[in-house]
C-alpha cells in the first residue's frame, strides 16, 4: 500500500515538469549552398548555478545545497554550436546557426523555418549544388 | 568529539549525495548502443537533421553536438524544477546501410535515486516521433 501511495505521488510529481515538444514550425522551400567558413561558438545559455542553489535552499538541506552548487558541473549552463557562411548556390550569402556538423566547401541544402531562430540543414552530394545552379 | 562526529557525517553524506549525481560525462562516454533505439528509412545525413530539429522542438537546454566514425551526438539537459533534479540525455545517430539509420536515446536523471522526474522511455518517444515528423518535411 505504501508502495502504491508513493508510486502515484511520484507519478503526480513528475507531472508537474513534464517533458513536452513544441509544434513543428513551418519548413521553408530548400536552398542549396556551399559552406565558406565554420566557427565554433560557445554561449551561456540554460540554468544557472545561482538557479541550482535557489532550488537547493528550498530543500533546506545543507548537504543538498553544498553538492548543487559545488558538486554540479558548471557546463549545465553554457552550450556548444557552429556558425556557418553559407554562399547561396542562387546568389548571395548567409550566416546561420546550427548544431548540424559540416566541413568547409561542403555542399548544404538549407531549410529556413518560420516564427522559431533555427534552420535546418542537411549535407548534400556537390552534384547536387551543381544541379541547383544549373539553369533551367 | 560531537563536532568531529559532525563533520564526518555531513562529509560522508556530501559524497554520498555526489556518488549518486549522474552528469553529462555518464551518457556521453556510455556505449553507443546503449538506450531506447529505432531504425529510420532515411540516410544518415538526413537523420542527423532530423534529430537535431526533435530534441531541439522539445523542452530541454541543448549543450552540443559532435560527431565521429562512430555515430552523430547530441548531448541535452532537461533543468531542475521544483519537483526534479533534471536529467542528462544524448541521442546518437548511427549509419546502418545508405538507406537505414539508426537512433539511440540514452538519459539518466541527475539524482540516481530520485523516483520523480521525465524517463528514459518518455523522451525517446518523443524524440523518435519528433524525428518522424522531421523527417517527412526534410526529405527532397
Amino acid at each position: 500500500m505504501t508502495r502504491l501511495l508513493l508510486a502515484v505521488a511520484a507519478a503526480g510529481l513528475g507531472a508537474c515538469a513534464p517533458l513536452e515538444s513544441a509544434p513543428p514550425p513551418e519548413v521553408g522551400p530548400p536552398e542549396y549552398a556551399h559552406v565558406t567558413a565554420v566557427r565554433e561558438l560557445d554561449i551561456l545559455t540554460g540554468e544557472t548555478r545561482a538557479e541550482r542553489a535557489a532550488w537547493a535552499v528550498l530543500s533546506v538541506d545543507p548537504v543538498v545545497l553544498a553538492a548543487a552548487v559545488l558538486g554540479v558541473e558548471d557546463s549545465f549552463g553554457r552550450s556548444q554550436l557552429f556558425e556557418y557562411d553559407l554562399a547561396l548556390v542562387g546568389g548571395g550569402a548567409v550566416t546561420i546557426r546550427s548544431r548540424y556538423i559540416v566541413e568547409p566547401a561542403q555542399c548544404v541544402m538549407m531549410r529556413r523555418l518560420e516564427g522559431v531562430d533555427r534552420v535546418i540543414v542537411v549535407a548534400q552530394e556537390g552534384s547536387r549544388c551543381a544541379l541547383a545552379d544549373a539553369p533551367p | 568529539m560531537r563536532e568531529f562526529v559532525l563533520s564526518v557525517a555531513l562529509v560522508s553524506s556530501l559524497a554520498l549525495a555526489c556518488a549518486g549525481c549522474a552528469t553529462t560525462d555518464t551518457v556521453r562516454n556510455a556505449p553507443v548502443e546503449e538506450g531506447q533505439s529505432q531504425e529510420f528509412s532515411a540516410p544518415y545525413d538526413v537523420v542527423k537533421a532530423a534529430a537535431l530539429e526533435a530534441v531541439q522542438r522539445l523542452n530541454v537546454d541543448i549543450q552540443g553536438s559532435d560527431e565521429t566514425g562512430e555515430r552523430f551526438q547530441i548531448r541535452f539537459s532537461k533543468p531542475i524544477s521544483a519537483f526534479s533534479w533534471g536529467e542528462v540525455g544524448v541521442v546518437n545517430v548511427v549509419r546502418v546501410d545508405p538507406g537505414m539509420t539508426r537512433v539511440h536515446v540514452n538519459t539518466s536523471k541527475r539524482d540516481l535515486v530520485q523516483v520523480t522526474g521525465t524517463t528514459e522511455r518518455t523522451f525517446a518517444e518523443h524524440v523518435f516521433s519528433n524525428i518522424a515528423e522531421a523527417l517527412k518535411e526534410i526529405q527532397p
